[in-house]
């Protein structure tokens, strides 16, 4: 190597070797200022391109520099020689298939040469995981159908909305997944409601998922591992609800060194730790999340002044691990909101100057994994949820609140064993047992001498399974899942339970008598099997064809008649006339890589029917109400569609599209009066249906320190009511409807962004920070989220935007490692 | 720098969150809907009317359309007795003078079209109403915000307290006639008035200045403002106890001087208070981010001929217990709402004192020249 110089692309911009070459080069400048002979020379430079794997010349790749294409005077056996006259410049080497490489160089030596190992993408780590679990090709391979693993590193590159990762946007980015709009209390999967997604964080469940009716999502980004989204072929494990299971597991905390993330946004600020205890055999996660600046609203338009909203979300988790055989992990959630606004309407019949809504949730988990031998382990967890909705009622010249409080009390018991029997049968079996305790509504007066005490009887229900399922692998192609579920409900006392007449109407009028049953009578029992069967032939290494079905059950529902549950709307247990929901999917799919895996597509179709829906009747209340069935109405819903998905797993670019036509129905027919059919009885739309659903989502990283995310959200718009037109009463005009959810509002699609600026400084340190810029909705669209009658002087029709313009964020993360 | 990005990013949002535009419903329905307002009451010295009528909904436009020649009587269920109702213009029709209602007996509306159908109310009874306790207002200045959120209009707002009764279960309906002094009887738009012909008769084809002359009152005339919206209570939260602090009205502050409002508070049957409930949900209580989806406002009045006809309206049998309350506006501030719904526009004097002239003050559902009771 006489008179050329080799520089190790790693090294380049080492700072210490930076320092050093600074240096050379100043001495040499002014060395060759004060001698007056500076001129500009060539240098020849010599580039290997090599497979990062084995080694290998990579010939044909593309060398830019200074974003131009270098000409080179020969390649042989991939290295690339051309001449370039002495500077600094930015080389970017790029090869079909695998990451581009990206540096700056300074060139002043008459030689350099560079050697560079190139990434086969193929190779790498799936940048996006929406379809990866089992393996390569995991989605071509994965026993179910229907079936969506989603990394919370997929999450973060999804642009969020006011620089809030959130878990249930990013949901909503899959095919068969949308809500009612942007201030949805929960998604609604497969043309399911909010209540009929069985929502478990750590094996905890969640009944209220999101914080500021809607806004964010409750599940704290930074402490989340990922998520599993069961929305066809759901394990018979799983129970209790007739849609789907978006199973969020949260982090483990690291054994072996301290860490701590965080961040500041907008909206609130987060932190989270993870410290060693006993390293490697035992350590703690804590994470945080609070926000804090919502007085803000005092400074905003008169239609915002009277906001106040603020929340918190606090996670714990202890892993122990006690020896080679046995681990022990506990997990605790706890979060609270607190909100006020005009747009929730009020409770009736409390007088009150606003209404304030206040809710906790407290979850708690413990769970012990025993291994027996390779083959056989036992995993036994206690689980204890307590969610608190609160309104408050603040009266009229007084400092006085009145207020109504409820709470669901969910405390379960379950083991499972797993057994690999050998190559041809994986089995797995268990049992669970819950108990729910309802707090219907207890209205406390406080001081206030004008409101009565009331207190709703509370509910109290158990709900037992047993469960077997065994993954059987026929042959090289073939391969099946059977699974079996029974579940039991019982409804205990003390209740009271009304007689009616017969083949009449339930309402008060139509009461016989009533019978009292004591503490821990059972006085309503369902039950029956559940069968999960899945079916997969490999059609080839790289495709596959599956076949499902799957029979839930549920019995214990929100009741609630609004566009999207309220945090406070009241949770009811299957009793003598509220019948379990009963939902049976049958589903098939197609699914095929590319032969790198790099590409993904799938093709999945679906059925559902569900009976026992819950509807209710004009006017239902719910609050202050002890016998639900006077308010409701059951029948039956059905709900089809079609997914087709493509995603792009690995390299610079990754993300996916999906397109989903599906449809969400139902029919109530109880009776034949008016009150006690919908549609005269006919099928009609849900609130949520939206047959035609498109979601685009990509990422671009550019060298690891700038990351570009966008989202491309389109749904039909959901239905709206429109009435038949008008008349006239009591000198007031009142819309004269007849038909439910004849109408739609207009469509709804959003275009959102992102720029990741991750390490600005460029160096390595133990602290490494980050800005994000988004902006959401781009282009300002004003998506309607409802369109509404309001009687003023006269009666105009309005439309109520949730965002309206574009929202830009900037947040800032950080990572201590 | 930071700060300065963040305070951007808020004042973008907050402009940004939660608006409201008008929207255009686009539908082209046409409807004709029979209508059946007001209750048989226990005020037999001013008893409600009780209107059967048609509202026609055609291109956009709602209008009432009388029937004549309905055969209308109320039913005593529990006598038998059948009492004729005495027609009145534009579908009205009144109880016989000598009329009294037996509180302990339950009565339904009958009545038939000259079409050949037949109609008839489920049977209603008179619930005790109890008195009004106490009636009180307050100022406020920023009391009614614009559906789009950019306007405050403020108000007086009239609260009442009223003990309910321990022994039963009662739902409350209360209604109220607002009444305002009104200066100017009479708006000519690109006219003047004419004394000749008592009306805006002299034609003004060059009129290009304020395109409207209002004309003062000749003697006292008082505007009659009804309430235009639903307000209901069920005592499940407060049964026994006094219930204080219920918003009645919001006056809007249309001068500095007092005006009266007329507060009628009745007992209404679960039934009746469920379809008010109703009606209320419509229009009112929605908007939100969470509403209950729109139900038909079908009462209690079917046709006995073709079953599956849909009516609107609900007969009630009702007692009611009534309050004057002078509002005296002492805390209003301006700026103040326009009473005729635009800025005053006098015509000018000119040499002829006999203008501008007086004009009189004509009876209508919504003026009336004699003074209300409990006027001040």
């Amino acid at each position: 190597m006489d008179g050329s110089k080799s520089i190790n692309l790693s090294n380049i911009f080492n700072p210490k070797y930076c320092m050093n070459l600074k240096f050379i080069l100043v001495l040499i400048s002014l060395l060759f200022i004060s001698s007056g002979i500076f001129a500009q020379k060539s240098s020849l430079i010599q580039i290997t391109v090599k497979d990062s794997s084995d080694n290998t010349p990579l010939k044909d790749v593309v060398i830019k520099i200074d974003y131009k294409r270098a000409n080179f005077s020969s390649t042989e056996n991939g290295i690339h020689t051309f001449y370039l006259p002495q500077g600094e410049y930015g080389v970017t080497i790029s090869h079909l298939g695998y990451e581009t490489f990206r540096k700056r160089i300074n060139v002043k030596s008459p030689t350099v040469e560079l050697t560079v190992s190139l990434v086969n993408i193929s190779k790498e780590l799936d940048e996006v995981i929406v379809n990866n679990q089992g393996g390569n090709g995991g989605n071509v391979s994965r026993q179910l159908l229907g079936v969506t693993p989603l990394s919370i590193k997929t999450i973060k590159k999804i642009p969020a909305m006011m620089g809030e990762t959130d878990v249930l946007r990013g949901l909503q980015m899959l095919p068969g997944v949308t809500s009612v709009g942007e201030a949805a209390n929960g998604v609604n999967i497969r043309g399911g409601t909010t209540d009929q997604n069985l929502i478990l964080l750590d094996d905890t469940p969640i009944f209220n998922p999101t914080h500021l009716f809607g806004l964010f999502s409750v599940f704290p980004a930074d402490a989340t591992a990922g998520l599993d989204l069961y929305k066809g072929g759901i394990p018979s494990r799983f129970g209790g609800r007739v849609s789907s299971v978006i199973d969020i597991s949260l982090l483990n905390p690291s054994l072996e060194k301290f860490k701590a993330s965080g961040g500041i946004s907008l909206v609130a600020n987060r932190l989270t730790i993870e410290q060693p205890i006993i390293k490697d055999k035992m350590a703690v996660l804590l994470s945080g999340r609070a926000s804090y600046n919502d007085f803000f609203f005092k400074l905003g338009p008169p239609k915002l002044q009277n906001i106040r909203a603020n929340f918190y979300d606090l996670v714990t988790k202890v892993f122990y691990r006690m020896n080679a055989k046995n681990t022990l992990t506990f997990s605790g959630y706890l979060s609270g909101d607190f909100f006020q606004t005009d747009l929730l309407g009020t409770v009736s019949n409390v007088n009150a100057t606003s209404t304030q809504y206040a809710y906790s949730t407290k979850n708690a988990s413990l769970k012990w994994f025993h291994s027996f031998n390779s083959k056989l382990n036992i995993q036994t967890s206690a689980i204890l949820t307590d969610y608190q909705p609160k309104t408050l009622l603040p009266e009229l010249n007084s400092s006085n609140t009145v207020n109504i409080e409820s709470g669901i009390v969910y405390k379960q018991l379950k083991s499972s064993l797993s057994y690999a029997l050998n190559d041809k049968h994986h089995l797995e079996g268990g049992v669970s047992s819950i108990l729910y305790t309802i707090n219907p509504g207890r209205l406390n007066p406080g001081t206030s001498n004008s409101v009565n005490p009331i207190s709703i009887p509370e509910e109290r229900g158990i709900e037992s399974s047993i469960f077997l399922e065994d993954e059987i692998t026929l042959n090289k192609r073939l391969s099946l899942s059977l699974g079996l579920r029974y579940s039991n409900y019982m409804a205990l006392g003390a209740a009271t339970v009304r007689n009616y007449k017969p083949s009449q109407p339930l309402n008060d009028f139509n009461v016989i008598d009533s019978t009292k049953y004591k503490s821990g009578e059972v006085f309503a029992n369902y039950g029956g099997f559940e069968p999960r069967v899945s079916l997969k032939y490999l059609i080839t290494d790289n495709s596959s064809f599956k076949v499902g079905y799957s029979l839930m059950r549920q019995y214990l529902q929100v009741v609630s008649n609004t566009t999207t549950p309220l945090p406070t709307s009241r949770w009811t247990m299957s009793n003598n006339y509220i019948k379990p929901q009963v939902s049976q999917l049958v589903s098939a799919g197609y699914f095929k890589n590319s032969p790198n895996n790099i590409y993904e597509f799938s093709l999945e179709g679906y059925y559902r029917s569900t009976e026992n829906v819950l509807d209710f009747k004009p006017g239902a209340d719910f609050v202050f109400q002890p016998f639900i069935e006077t308010q409701t109405l059951q029948g039956k819903g059905k709900a089809y569609g079609l997914e087709l998905m493509v995603s792009k797993k690995k390299g610079e670019i990754t993300g996916w599209i999906n397109y989903t036509y599906s449809r969400a129905l139902n029919q109530i027919n109880v009776g034949e009066s008016f009150g006690e059919q919908i549609n005269g009885g006919n099928w009609y739309a849900t609130n949520f249906d939206r047959p035609h659903s498109f979601n685009a989502t990509v990422s671009i990283s550019q060298g690891g320190h700038h990351e570009f995310g966008f989202t491309f959200v389109y749904n039909t718009g959901r239905p709206f009511t429109v009435p038949e037109g008008y008349v006239q009463y009591n000198d007031v005009k009142y819309p004269y409807y007849l038909e439910r959810n004849n109408q739609r509002i207009s469509d709804y699609h959003r275009l959102d962004f992102s720029w990741t600026i991750r390490n600005p400084t460029m160096t390595k340190k133990r602290w490494e920070g980050s800005w994000t810029f988004g902006i959401y909705n781009i282009y300002a669209r004003q998506n309607a989220y409802s369109v509404y009658l309001k009687s003023e002087k006269t009666l105009n029709a309005y439309q109520l935007t949730i965002f309206g313009s574009a929202i830009p964020s900037l947040t800032y993360n950080f990572k201590f490692m | 720098m930071k700060i300065i990005n963040y305070l951007f990013c808020l004042l973008f949002a907050l402009g940004a969150i939660s608006c409201i535009d008008p929207y255009s419903l686009d539908f082209s329905q046409k409807n004709n809907v029979l209508v059946v307002e007001g209750f048989l009451t226990d005020d037999s010295a001013k008893p409600d009317t009780i209107k059967i009528q048609y509202s026609n909904f055609e291109n956009q436009t709602t209008r009432i359309v009388p029937i004549s020649s309905v055969k209308a009587s109320v039913l005593n269920v529990d006598t038998n007795e059948e009492t004729k109702l005495i027609e009145q213009p534009k579908g009205g029709f009144l109880p016989p003078k000598n009329f009294k209602i037996n509180a302990q007996n339950k009565y339904i509306l009958k009545f038939s079209l000259p079409n050949g159908q037949n109609y008839e109310s489920s049977s209603e009874k008179i619930i005790n109403t109890p008195p009004i306790a106490k009636v009180y207002d307050t100022f406020n200045a920023q009391s009614v915000l614009s559906e789009d959120g950019k306007k405050y209009t403020s108000a007086n707002e009239v609260y009442l307290d009223t003990q309910d009764p321990a022994d039963s279960k009662n739902y409350y309906l209360w209604r109220y006639t607002h009444f305002e002094r009104l200066g100017y009887c009479t708006t000519c738009t690109k006219s003047q008035y004419s004394v000749q012909t008592n009306s805006c008769s002299i034609a003004l084809p060059n009129f290009n200045r304020t395109p409207y002359f209002d004309y003062e009152c000749a003697g006292d005339c008082f505007s009659i403002f009804k309430s235009k919206q639903v307000n209901v209570l069920s005592d499940v939260a407060s049964n026994g106890q006094l219930i204080k602090g219920k918003l009645i009205a919001k006056i809007p502050t249309y001068s500095p001087v007092g005006c009266l409002i007329q507060i009628q508070q009745i007992s209404i049957s679960p039934e009746m208070y469920l379809y008010f409930k109703i009606l209320e949900a419509q229009t009112q209580s929605n908007g939100g981010l969470a509403d209950t989806p729109p139900a038909g406002i079908v009462g209690n009045i079917k046709n006995t001929t073709t079953p599956t006809e849909k009516i609107v309206g609900y007969f009630g049998v009702v007692s009611i217990q009534k309050y004057n309350h002078w509002i005296d506006r002492k805390d209003a501030t301006s700026p103040y709402e326009l009473i005729l719904g635009h800025t005053l526009s006098l015509e000018p004097s000119t040499m002829d004192t006999s203008r501008p002239p007086l004009t009189p003050c004509t009876a209508s559902s919504s003026r009336t020249p004699i003074k209300p009771d409990g006027w001040q």
